[in-house]
C-alpha cells in the first residue's frame, strides 16, 4: 500500500469543493452566459445532472474494489494489457488537465493581478507549493483543505455586500429562446462537474466505510449551489453583457464599494482564489502522481512529485498559444473531453464489471 | 524553429535542482523508481528545446477528435 493516510468524508468534502470550482468560478459564467444569455442562472442547476451520475458510477465501482483506485481495478476488469494502457491514459489525462488549471490560473493572475510579472512565476510557485503538500500525503492535502477552503468559501460571502445593486428583472424574460441554449450552456458545466471522477481517487483512503457516497452527493449538491449562487450575482449585476468579460465574478467584486468607503475587495477575494487553485492543483498532482507510482510498481510516490511538477509546469504552456485559445478549447472541446473520459469510461468499466462478476457468479 | 536559451537554461537549472535535493532517496531507491524518476526529468528537458506555444500537441490532436462535436456549441 503506498498510501497509508486516512482522511474522514467532511475532509474529502472540502478537498473536492475547491477542486471543482476552484477553476469554475474564473471562467464558467461567461461561457455558459453566451449560450444561456438570461437563463444563464439555470445553467449549474442541470449540469449538477452530470455531477451526481459520475458520483454515483465511482461509488458502484468503489463498492466492487473496495480499497482499490481506478489505476488498479481497471487492470482486474480489463485485463493487464488493456488495463495498463487505460491507466496510461488516464495519467496523461490528469496531467494534461492539470496543465490546463496551471494555465487557467496563471493567465488570470497575469491579466488581472500583477501585469508586469512574466506568467512562468505563478505556474512555477503554484506547482511548487503543490508538490510540497503531495510530497506530505493525503492526510496533508486534506488537513490544508479544511483551512484554504474555510476561507476560499468565507471571502465568498463578500458577493452578499452587492445585494443593493441586484436587478432581478435581469432574469427576464425566463427561457425566452427554449431550453436548448440552456443545455449547451450546461453543457460547459458538466465538464467541470464529471471532475467528481477525482473521488474514485480519494474513496479508498477514507476511514469511515459506507458514508462516501452520501458526502460526494452533498458535495456535488455544495458545488451546485455556489455555482448558482456566484451566477445569480453576475446575471443580476451585469446582466448579459456578463459574457463580454473573461472573468465576470472578478468583475463584479471589482465594483463593490460601501458607504464608499470600503472598497478593492478583489484582491481579498483573488487571494482566496489562490488557496482554492492550490487545493485543486495539489489534487490533480496528487492523482497524476499516484497513478505512475501505482502503474510503475514504485517503492513510494514522493519521488516523482517534483520532476512531475516541472513536467507540469512545461505541459501547462504546450500547445496553448493565448487565452483566447484556451477559453476556445473550454468552450468547444472540453465538455465533449471531460465527460467521455470521466464519466462515460466509468460507465462502461462498471457495466463491464458487473458483467464479469454475473458471468463468474453463474458457473 | 527559434530556440529559446532562457527556458533551457531554467528548466536545466531547475532539473539539477530536483536531483541535488532528491539525491538521498535516490540513491537507495529500486531500479523501477529511478527509470521512472529520470525518464520524467528527460521527458520535460525535452520539452524545453522547443517553443511550447506553437508546438502541436495535445491540443491540436483533441481538436481534430472533437472538432465535429464541438460544432454544436456554435
Amino acid at each position: 500500500m503506498l498510501e497509508k493516510g486516512k482522511i474522514s468524508t467532511l475532509q474529502m468534502e472540502f478537498m473536492i469543493i475547491p477542486a471543482i470550482i476552484a477553476t469554475g468560478v474564473l471562467s464558467i459564467p461567461s461561457i455558459s452566459g453566451k449560450y444561456a444569455r438570461h437563463d444563464m442562472w439555470m445553467t449549474p442547476i442541470v449540469g449538477s445532472i452530470i455531477g451526481f451520475i459520475t458520483v454515483y458510477i465511482v461509488w458502484k465501482l468503489h463498492q466492487l474494489f473496495p480499497k482499490l483506485t481506478p489505476f488498479q481495478y481497471s487492470e482486474k476488469i480489463l485485463g493487464k494489457v488493456v488495463g495498463r494502457i487505460f491507466s496510461l491514459f488516464l495519467i496523461f489525462f490528469f496531467l494534461h488537465d492539470t496543465g490546463i488549471v496551471i494555465r487557467q490560473y496563471s493567465d488570470f493572475i497575469t491579466s488581472n493581478v500583477m501585469r508586469e510579472t512574466p506568467s512562468v512565476v505563478f505556474s512555477i510557485s503554484i506547482t511548487f507549493v503543490s508538490a510540497l503538500a503531495v510530497r506530505g500525503g493525503i492526510e496533508v492535502i486534506a488537513r490544508s483543505a479544511v483551512i484554504c477552503t474555510t476561507i476560499f468559501l468565507c471571502v465568498s460571502l463578500v458577493l452578499l455586500l452587492l445585494i443593493k445593486d441586484v436587478e432581478v428583472s435581469y432574469m427576464l424574460p425566463i427561457l425566452e429562446d427554449g431550453l436548448l441554449p440552456v443545455m449547451k450552456g450546461a453543457l460547459v458545466h458538466t465538464a467541470w462537474f464529471s471532475e467528481f471522477f477525482l473521488l474514485a481517487f480519494i474513496y479508498p483512503f477514507i476511514n469511515t466505510r459506507g458514508k462516501g457516497l452520501k458526502s460526494g452527493m452533498k458535495a456535488s449538491l455544495y458545488v451546485m449551489l455556489l455555482l448558482l449562487y456566484f451566477h445569480l450575482f453576475v446575471l443580476t449585476i451585469l446582466e448579459v453583457s456578463a459574457v463580454n468579460q473573461l472573468y465576470p465574478v472578478h468583475s463584479i467584486i471589482r465594483s463593490i464599494s460601501v458607504f464608499g468607503f470600503f472598497e478593492n475587495f478583489e484582491i481579498i477575494i483573488t487571494a482566496s482564489w489562490v488557496l482554492g487553485n492550490f487545493i485543486k492543483v495539489s489534487v490533480f498532482l496528487y492523482v497524476a502522481n499516484l497513478g505512475i507510482a501505482q502503474l510503475f510498481g514504485l517503492s513510494n510516490y514522493q519521488i516523482t512529485v517534483f520532476p512531475l511538477s516541472l513536467l507540469l509546469v512545461l505541459l501547462s504552456y504546450w500547445d496553448i498559444p493565448n487565452i483566447v485559445g484556451l477559453v476556445d478549447f473550454l468552450t468547444k472541446i472540453q465538455p465533449f473531453y471531460f465527460i467521455l473520459v470521466q464519466t462515460v469510461f466509468p460507465l462502461f468499466l462498471l457495466i463491464i464489471a458487473f458483467a464479469r462478476r454475473k458471468r463468474s457468479e453463474s458457473r | 524553429m527559434l530556440v529559446n536559451w532562457n527556458t533551457i537554461f531554467v528548466v536545466q537549472v531547475l532539473i539539477w535542482l530536483i536531483v541535488l535535493f532528491e539525491w538521498k532517496r535516490l540513491k537507495n531507491a529500486p531500479k523501477a523508481d529511478k527509470i521512472t524518476f529520470v525518464t520524467i526529468l528527460i521527458l520535460s528537458a525535452l520539452l524545453s528545446f522547443f517553443q511550447l506555444d506553437n508546438l502541436p500537441g495535445p491540443m491540436t490532436f483533441l481538436d481534430y477528435i472533437f472538432g465535429p462535436l464541438g460544432k454544436i456549441m456554435e
